[in-house]
């Protein structure tokens, strides 16, 4: 009864949409909401992501002042059906772009990348191999079309536009919230403080995108979409962040070539959050230790210099940490195609920068977290909710405080990812690269 | 005998359908992170949990004593069928207890999508 209730709003929903934005420009956004359930789950817990991440995105889409056609809890036929509406009036104007964003997250994957799930009610779902060729069916051939997905399970969908050739039938494009294979972690609402929006990828992308709309008139395209999206999808920059077609295409094709992705070498934020102690004496010793020193024990860790004999998790990070550091920021990368050097630069720029403010700042981190395990290390069982709160206030405020060292240390990663692709590409596969970044500059909407 | 013909084939149909969304095998035994909730005589397991990946595995008891809202390793069995949000389980043993700020381990599928089960030994 409470599904069909939310069916019947959902349409109504829809219905006002497109109404309400009917005569907007030639523009359209797609909004796939997959499986909507409002499990019957304890007092408190919020309820499925995907729900309050599909509300965040149609907020946002609402107000770029394009049409709105959106599907969610259907059968894949019904999907299709609403999906069909592309082909007619209004949608399907000349010169039209379109955008589809997909909000829910996902389910496994299918054994090739064209058999994987794209979730489109519960226990209800359609294919990548189907949906692309509907696509070609209800958008016409050579139009832009970009979009944006939170999908973590399986196979990408930046990997299934390539498998069909998607990006040389239309001008196709987009950004995904996470690496494939590395689960998103999507906040719940979009929210502003000191200037800074954050909030579930898409949402904050297209806040982003009504903001330069209405300075510039103009929509940025879905590679500024996405640099913005990633950088306030804090839940997720301290995973592995997600990456526009352009670098995927990049990544799949050395790791088709059996060349290992430098995407892939190493888990930046899990390397850089791994600093964690263990009651015992290490942890003493850590603590009574003089701050200064250790700063500067991690500064010179930075640079290779080795310091210390001393033997705790902080000196062990140091001795991962240190070489990927150097080897990030020793790249060459400036003259990479736009906007892909000009970023490394900036980024390299950045953390060459403030390398003395980071050093302290991974003291801090290690600090922190000794003195809170010293502090509670003995809790009482009934106490366990409070502390692990504590903890959690905790991680929110480290991630936060280290979430732009992340992102720029993303970047360069991605520029070396760029790098050896292109060292080995033929002209086709440069060509057809090169295209994916033309694509990405062109206004999404 | 149409009828039943038919019915034969939505059976079929539908079971491999489900089966290509599954994330747990009906009667394998699992073993990994999550977080125990109980209300009343609702008890869930769940794992992955704030990510997109979140699923919650309904028990009808809760035969280990584990306490609400703690952050354990156990194992459990499921019970009703090849599922994927919507599983019951059976526990089977419980490994550890993680401490407040210990991170459960996130749950990977494996390359058939479904998540690995546990080694029986494990489990024992």
């Amino acid at each position: 009864m409470q599904m069909k209730q939310l069916k019947i709003f959902s349409a109504i929903a829809g219905f006002f949409l497109l109404s309400s934005a009917a005569f907007g420009g030639n523009c359209v956004v797609v909004i796939l909401g997959g499986a909507k359930e409002y499990m019957t789950l304890l007092p408190g817990i919020p309820t499925d992501i995907s729900i309050d991440v599909e509300n965040a995105v149609k907020n946002q889409a609402m107000r770029t002042g394009c049409m709105i056609l959106s599907t969610a809890n259907d059968s894949e036929e019904e999907f299709y059906k609403t999906l069909s509406r592309l082909k007619n009036p209004p949608f399907n104007k000349a010169g039209t772009n379109y955008h589809i964003a997909f909000t829910d997250h996902g389910a496994p994957p299918g054994a090739k990348i064209n058999e994987s799930i794209i979730l489109t009610g519960k226990g209800h779902s359609t294919t990548n191999g189907r949906f692309m060729k509907e696509l070609k069916n209800f958008i016409p051939k050579g139009s832009h079309v970009t979009y944006e997905t939170n999908s973590c399970w399986g196979g990408s969908f930046a990997d299934a536009v390539f498998a069909n050739n998607m990006d040389q039938y239309f001008s196709m494009c987009g950004g995904s919230s996470t690496a494939p294979h590395v689960m998103s972690w999507n906040l719940h609402s979009l929210s502003k403080t000191d200037g800074k929006t954050t909030g579930p990828y898409g949402a904050v992308g297209f806040s982003y995108a009504n903001d330069v709309k209405r300075a510039t008139s103009r929509f940025p395209g879905i590679g500024d979409f996405h640099y913005q999206a990633k950088k306030g999808d804090v839940g997720n920059l301290t995973r592995q962040p997600g990456l526009t077609t352009s670098v995927a295409f990049a990544h799949y094709n050395l790791l088709k070539s059996k060349i290992k992705s430098p995407l892939d070498v190493v888990d930046i934020s899990d390397t850089l959050m791994s600093i964690n102690w263990k009651p015992g004496l290490t942890l003493e010793t850590f603590i009574n230790g003089n701050v200064e020193t250790q700063t500067h024990q991690v500064q010179a860790g930075l640079f290779g210099a080795c310091t210390t004999k001393a033997k705790n998790p902080l000196t062990d990070f140091m001795a991962k940490f240190g070489p990927l550091y150097r080897n990030l920021l020793n790249q060459q990368t400036d003259s990479l195609p736009a906007p892909i050097g000009g970023r490394t630069k900036l980024s390299r720029d950045f953390l060459l920068r403030n390398q003395r403010m980071f050093s302290s700042l991974i003291t801090t981190v290690a600090r922190e977290r000794a003195e809170f395990i010293k502090k509670n290390q003995n809790y009482p069982r009934e106490k366990y909710a409070n502390i692990e709160e504590d903890w959690k206030a905790l991680m929110r405020s480290q991630n936060s405080r280290m979430s732009e060292y992340m992102f720029h240390f993303r970047q360069l990663q991605e520029g070396k990812t760029v790098q050896a692709f292109l060292g080995r590409a033929n002209a086709e596969e440069k060509k057809r690269f090169l295209n994916l970044l033309e694509c990405e500059k062109r206004p999404m909407l | 005998m149409k009828t039943a013909l038919a019915l034969t084939l939505l059976t079929l149909i539908t079971s491999s359908y489900a089966a290509s969304l599954s994330t747990f095998r009906a009667g394998k035994i699992y073993s990994g992170d999550g977080r125990w909730y109980k209300n009343g005589e609702t008890f869930i397991f769940r794992i992955n949990e704030g990510t997109g990946n979140e699923e919650n595995i309904r028990f009808s008891g809760n035969n280990l004593q584990l306490a609400h809202q703690v952050k354990y390793k156990i194992c459990f069995k499921i019970t009703n069928k090849d599922c994927h949000l919507d599983c019951k389980g059976e526990l089977v043993k419980k490994i550890s207890l993680l401490n407040p700020w210990e991170d459960p381990e996130s749950w990977i599928p494996s390359s058939e999508g479904a998540y690995e089960t546990a080694s029986e030994s494990a489990c024992k």
